[in-house]
């Protein structure tokens, strides 16, 4: 596998949508190329401050709103 | 045959019992489920609506909807794949009546890992050492902006992939579309979303770098 067919596969390897033996094969290739490693771990790195970023919990005030609304909730 | 009247009653009252013991029991597995995923739907909505107001209105409108199709959902399924379908539907029912943004939005389309490629180009990477660092800079609402910028049908595909880590058959399901018309939608919008994020590195970084520049002497 070279730089271009793991670039290729990159998303969705991150995404853990490839078979094993692809996801080997593209394991192999990071062992020996730092490019790429470089290159997997900034994806992976973006993807963690992305939901991060986006976290945030419910509101107290809104979860007791919904608890009133789930008590009166008719069949 | 007539049934004595006080038999009937007492009969109907016995019914009425085991049905309200049966509506709280569902209530209460109801309330367990929500509970579980509030947290999650909350941040889809969020993201989807981008107001606060909006995003607690399609929370409580979801919450209806899935309680009435609550029969029809089977215990030891999908439940978060279930809630996000109805969440989705009822986000595309609002957004089709209020919609201001076309369908069909031209946005012009940028290469494969745009942001990794600038970083790469700006020499930043090297600089800052590691990418955690670089991103840093971002502020938590800017990388919110940038999500929210997107047009609704690569946002809706990022928000489910990316944040709520769904595979791509589930996204598939939960909106109804093809496998491969989600890993397009999904590409197409990380692509764009990453364009987004670099003017905020970029802007971010533009001291140190012009500090740096001064460094050298240039």
């Amino acid at each position: 596998m070279d730089c271009k067919e793991f670039e290729a596969k990159l998303w969705a390897f991150l995404d853990g949508e490839l078979e094993e033996a692809v996801c080997a094969e593209l394991r192999a290739h990071l062992e020996r190329c730092p490019g790429c490693l470089d290159h997997y771990r900034f994806e992976g790195a973006l993807r963690t401050f992305l939901r991060r970023c986006c976290h945030e919990p419910v509101p107290e005030s809104l979860l007791h709103r919904l608890h009133h609304l789930i008590a009166r909730l008719e069949d | 045959m007539r049934v004595p009247v006080k038999e009937d009653a007492a009969g109907v009252s016995q019914l009425g019992a085991n049905g309200a013991a049966r509506r709280e029991a569902d209530r209460a597995r109801f309330e367990a489920l929500v509970r579980e995923h509030v947290d999650a739907l909350y941040g889809a909505a969020l993201r989807l609506t981008r107001h606060r107001s909006d995003a607690e209105d399609l929370l409580q409108e979801t919450l209806l909807k899935a309680w009435r199709s609550f029969h029809t959902f089977t215990e030891g399924t999908n439940a978060r794949a279930w809630l996000f379908r109805i969440l989705m539907n009822a986000h595309i029912d609002r957004y089709r009546k209020t919609a201001r943004e076309p369908e069909t939005t031209d946005v012009e389309d940028v290469g494969e890992f745009y942001l990794y490629s600038k970083v790469q180009e700006s020499d930043l990477l090297r600089r800052v050492g590691d990418p955690e660092k670089l991103l840093e800079g971002v502020m938590e609402h800017e990388v919110r902006e940038a999500l929210e910028s997107l047009p609704e049908y690569f946002r809706s595909v990022v928000i489910l992939a990316d944040l709520q880590g769904f595979s791509y058959k589930e996204i598939a399901d939960i909106l109804g579309i093809p496998v491969g018309t989600v890993m397009s939608r999904l590409f197409r919008g990380r692509r764009l979303l990453q364009r987004k994020l670099w003017d905020y590195v970029r802007s971010h970084h533009r001291i140190s770098t012009a500090a740096e520049g001064a460094a050298r002497g240039l």
